[in-house]
């Protein structure tokens, strides 16, 4: 007997097949998409392990002789068909320049910027003389180091090294400025900017936005107003942030114009003890500005899942405190928040992650790439102990963070930064991480503590 | 099936049923119904377990069980909470595949076939082998897509050939009165009871042999109830049923056979009317006289 | 609970003497009742504290596009609602400067359709891929790992399109192969990547429905006699779909919203053009990019900034009204 009719059969099996093809695309979606994750940090890894292009200066060979050697004579080079790299001007990086003098050679205003591929650097050359009795111009194929023509003063390079052959990620990285020269480059002040932002950030959003989640889910009755506000945060989640850098702009850092006018000054700092300190107003593209701008981003996002981390307290552990006497408050703050601290720990963290990683609020209140120093020029304890009052200075300095360094050098076209943007990113991706770390050690931490 | 209009339409109307009936073929219905006959005759069991035992992971929930029902007759299986009966009539059309790390060992033979052999598609399986659950389960689409679904996923898609199978399941499950003219409603607005029922006529919609049905009615009121006992004392006529109930005057009163379980063993079966006044076990007895669970 | 805990939850009531306490259930003033209503009024400042964004979010927006206190003007002052709207030049920046949001609009569009193309679909059948398919295993591997993708900052992405994707992808395939002329920084690298960067959001979201989907649909169907793949496209996702629609919308408007990547993978010239290859400006990569340089304060350079934002913040906060309304009819279904 059969199970079933042929047609049905046949079909079966069709289905079947389409059912295995549906999963298999589904899987390879996940698949796809996993495989990304992997390139994209891979690609940024090899990139900042990647030796750059070295700079290889020219110079030029002065032989005794020849046709182009008159006394007070300035040769003018020609350069063409250049494999290996290109003659630039020192002052102007990454723009090619195939038509140069000898003095700037011999001024060292010309240098050969190789491209780090292990071959030695060929042109061809036309010399052209001005002043020179015979006035002749004459040209050499596929010269370079070592196959110089006897007795004529070319541009000799010297032989091409790597720059950074171990990669970008150096200690000269973190402990060195901003500059225009991608090896001198450095993400120090991007780096302490980016954790005195994180700092303030967490001072400032957290009690805000765990009071609003805590009077939400824990006072709040079903009003329109509470169904309102809860609608509004759920909105503010998804408001790009952009639009969060335009109000930061307009009301933290420019404050609305207001001291547009002349320029004000508020002296806070003499009644702790320390020395004076002058802020201007407006404030302008300073750290707390710019903490003030993320603790508005962060907010919905912290007050969303620390109200989810309330949700999942069992109502029994309330009724407990209530029936020992204990009023709403104590209960929350002796019960309900100690059991809730690894959730909302998790969505802080999240949530603040997040807004470090954001480039585009801080671009918008004006954080620039070139500040070169760190906020209050902190760098370490042996400042605060020498001078306390930088501590007041810091949130008023102006200063850049990890995102916008990376930013401006992902932008650079000239040679090379694009390494040491991979390696800005590692260090932002790395200090994510430890505070990602950090947060799961602080929850289990408390995890341990909570048994029922 | 009651059928108007002249001569021609009604011709239409039979070819349409028959390329339906070898299309989701049935063995109750025509054509190859008689190779059924032949192979299988009248008074073998429609499904047969041999010492049929079933495990969540180590945990047996089933002790060899040995049971026959016979061919379009109602079933009941009672017994005390957790005694297995739900999970022995799951594994009658392999529901319990769906969960992790269950097993069988034993036989389940559905006229005279292995169902748990390896070459047997769980799919047409299920298509003979019907279910309709406790909590009623409409989908959230209207009524006549709940209905077509299982046809539709056979591969059935003329508009008219589904139009009549719809009429004729709704009206078998005798709910086609009250939505004949909502069809395109959705059915999560019908009431607990016409959702059931409807549930029943969906799972009627893809022909099955056996039906399947886990507690239909004790979600429902004594009214929705009623109506329900009647539908199934009416499709035993063209079915096999096979009913888990925790309301002994339910099973009193519509199955011919009972089945109690205890513990996950099959502790006695027999015909409903011996089962309810003259118990062969003492567990049975007590069970039934309220001594037990 | 310790010790030190109820000790201070019963220190608070035992000070009164048990008789007075017996019979003074009534209310009246108490230190302890004040700091109560004290706490819970500075709770609710700081839920209020979201609505005060968005007022001024809006004001901020509003006063400087829209209408203006006296002496200054706002933007529409300057410039027409029908040249904003139907000029299509957005030359801001140019001597005889143009303000038509259109080139905006179109590469934002732009910009949207690639990324809805890629992750769209992709973060679907993700999400049906943990939420029907995946062994518990496996989703304990998939869903942290787009967590991460979700987690990396919009620069890396940004770097990634133009200094990967770009010069190793696309200009190989399409200018070498195919023949077309293709710009460094072209909108089809930052589509792609915004695309991929809004998977990890779409999966999140629509497996979060999906599995809200009750088991009970799932069994039913399966006694029917379906096959996985029947349960899960034609009973899970249609159950499903005003979630996966809500979700749906979300991501768009985050891609509508994306900033950085975007500014750095596509934006140039504010063209007025559908191809992929080209040079687009978005409305966001075009506020970075002006806010990026001086801005002389109070010109209509910097008021067009507010007037774009003001486009922009309507057009995501409009979408996301729509999804949270669909998402909290839709919990109602199944709740």
């Amino acid at each position: 007997m059969s199970l079933q009719g042929d047609l049905y059969e046949r079909r079966l099996i069709w289905r079947h097949r389409m059912g295995q093809g549906f999963e298999w695309l589904c899987r390879l979606a996940t698949i796809g998409a996993l495989a990304f994750l992997l390139i994209l940090l891979g690609s940024i890894l090899i990139k900042a392990f990647t030796p750059g292009r070295g700079k290889g200066v020219a110079a030029v060979s002065m032989p005794a002789s020849g046709p182009h050697d008159g006394v007070g004579d300035d040769l003018s080079y020609l350069v063409s068909n250049i494999s290996g790299g290109q003659f630039e001007e020192k002052d102007r990086p990454g723009i090619k320049q195939n038509l140069f003098t000898r003095t700037d050679v011999q001024q060292g205003k010309i240098v050969f910027n190789h491209d780090g591929r292990r071959v030695a650097p060929l042109f061809d050359l036309t010399i052209d003389s001005k002043f020179s009795a015979d006035k002749a111009s004459q040209s050499w194929k596929k010269v370079g180091p070592g196959r110089e023509p006897e007795g004529v003063a070319i541009p000799s390079v010297h032989p091409p090294k790597p720059a950074n052959p171990w990669g970008w990620l150096t200690w000269r990285l973190l402990t060195h400025g901003n500059s225009d020269d991608p090896i001198d480059s450095g993400i120090m002040p991007g780096l302490w900017g980016s954790l005195w932002l994180v700092g303030l950030t967490t001072l400032m959003a957290v009690p805000l936005g765990v009071g609003a989640a805590v009077y939400l889910e824990e006072y709040s009755k079903p009003t329109l107003m509470t169904k309102f506000i809860q609608l509004n945060i759920s909105n503010l989640a998804g408001v790009p942030s952009i639009v969060y850098g335009i109000l930061g702009f307009t009301v933290f850092s420019r404050m609305f114009g207001i001291f547009d006018k002349e320029k004000t000054y508020v002296e806070i700092g003499g009644i702790l003890g320390l020395k004076t300190i002058e802020i201007s107003l407006p404030l302008g593209p300073v750290v707390l500005a710019g903490a003030c701008t993320l603790t508005l981003l962060s907010l919905p996002v912290v007050i969303i899942t620390s109200q989810e981390a309330l949700r999942s307290i069992p109502a029994s552990l309330r009724h407990a405190a209530y029936a020992l006497g204990a009023s709403r408050w104590q209960t929350i703050w002796h019960q309900v928040l100690p059991a809730a601290l690894p959730g909302i720990l998790t969505g802080v963290i999240l949530s603040l992650s997040r807004a470090i990683g954001e480039a585009a609020p801080l671009a918008v209140i004006g954080v620039a790439a070139q500040i070169s120093w760190a906020p209050g020029e902190i760098t370490g304890v042996g400042d605060l102990v020498q001078h306390p009052e930088k501590l007041i200075k810091a949130p008023f300095d102006r200063f850049t963070a990890l995102p916008i360094q990376i930013y401006s050098w992902v932008n650079d076209a000239a040679p090379n930064f694009e390494h040491v943007a991979a390696a800005g990113i590692l260090v932002l991706l790395i200090t994510l991480l430890s505070l990602n770390g950090a947060a799961i050690f602080i929850r289990q931490r408390f995890q341990r503590k909570n048994h029922w | 099936m009651k059928i108007q209009g002249d001569l021609k339409q009604r011709k239409t109307v039979m070819a349409l049923e028959k390329r339906f009936t070898q299309f989701v073929e049935s063995p109750t219905v025509s054509g190859t119904g008689e190779a059924t006959d032949a192979t299988v005759p009248r008074g073998l069991p429609k499904i047969e377990t041999r010492t049929m035992s079933f495990f969540y992971g180590t945990k047996q929930a089933l002790h060899d069980i040995n049971l026959q029902i016979q061919d379009r007759s109602v079933t009941a299986l009672i017994g005390p909470s957790g005694c297995g009966k739900s999970t022995y009539l799951r594994s009658l059309n392999r529901m319990n595949d769906i969960i992790e790390g269950t097993r069988v060992t034993g036989e389940v033979l559905l006229d005279g076939e292995d169902i748990y052999a390896s070459e047997v598609d769980v799919v047409s399986l299920r298509k003979r082998v019907g279910m309709v659950f406790q909590k009623s389960t409409p989908f959230p689409k209207s009524i006549f897509d709940n209905i077509a679904f299982g046809p539709r996923i056979a591969g059935l898609t003329k508009k008219t050939e589904l139009q009549h199978i719809v009429e004729r399941c709704l009206k078998q499950a005798a709910i086609w009165n009250e939505v004949k003219d909502r069809l395109k409603e959705s059915a999560m607005a019908l009431s607990g009871g016409q959702q059931q029922r409807l549930c029943i006529a969906r799972a009627l919609a893809t022909n099955p042999e056996v039906l399947l049905m886990d507690e239909p009615a004790s979600a429902l009121d004594p009214a929705s109830t009623a109506r329900i006992e009647d539908l199934i004392f009416e499709l035993k006529q063209n079915y096999t049923i096979v009913i888990v109930t925790h309301n002994m005057q339910q099973a009193a009163r519509i199955s011919e056979k009972t089945a109690f379980f205890c513990m996950g063993r099959l502790v006695e079966i027999g015909r409903t009317k011996q089962i309810f006044t003259n118990p062969i076990q003492k567990e049975t007895e007590d069970y039934i006289t309220g001594r037990f669970g | 609970m310790s010790e030190s805990q109820q000790e201070q939850l019963t220190g608070n009531a035992s000070p009164k003497p048990r008789a007075q306490a017996a019979s003074s259930l009534r209310r009246r003033f108490s230190w302890v009742r004040a700091r109560e209503q004290l706490i819970q009024g500075v709770l609710f400042g700081c839920s209020l504290l979201s609505i005060v964004t968005t007022l001024s979010i809006i004001y901020v927006l509003v006063s400087e596009s829209l209408i203006a206190i006296p002496p200054h003007t706002a933007f529409f002052q300057e410039i027409s609602f029908s040249e904003f709207f139907t000029s299509t030049k957005w030359l801001p920046q140019h001597d005889e400067a143009h303000y038509g949001i259109l080139p905006l609009l179109c590469g934002t569009l732009l910009i949207t359709g690639i990324s809805a193309l890629i992750g769209l679909p992709m973060g679907l059948l993700i999400a049906i891929y943990l939420s029907e398919y995946a062994s518990p295993s496996s989703r304990k591997w998939v869903k942290p790992a787009l967590e991460i993708l979700a987690g990396v900052p919009t620069v890396v992405y940004g770097y990634f399109a133009l200094r990967i994707l770009s010069p190793l992808i696309i200009s190989p395939v399409f200018h070498d192969w195919l023949g077309f002329s293709v710009m460094g920084k072209n909108a089809l690298a930052g589509g792609i990547v915004v695309g991929l960067m809004i998977i990890p959001m779409v999966a999140s979201l629509s497996e979060d429905v999906m599995r809200s989907v009750p088991n009970s649909l799932r069994e039913s169907g399966y006694a029917l006699g379906s096959t996985k793949f029947d349960v899960s496209t034609k009973i899970v996702v249609p159950a499903a779909l005003s979630g996966i629609f809500a979700a749906f919308l979300l991501a768009l408007s985050r891609s509508i919203g994306e900033t950085m990547a975007v500014s750095i993978a596509s934006a140039g010239l504010a063209n007025l053009t559908l191809n992929p290859l080209d040079q687009i400006q978005t409305m966001t990569s075009f506020i970075v990019d002006v806010m990026g340089g001086e801005v002389v304060s109070g010109s209509t350079l910097e008021k067009s900034l507010y007037a774009v934002a003001l486009v922009l913040f309507t057009i995501t906060m409009g979408m996301n009204l729509i999804s949270q309304w669909v998402l909290s009819r839709y919990r109602e279904v199944y709740q």
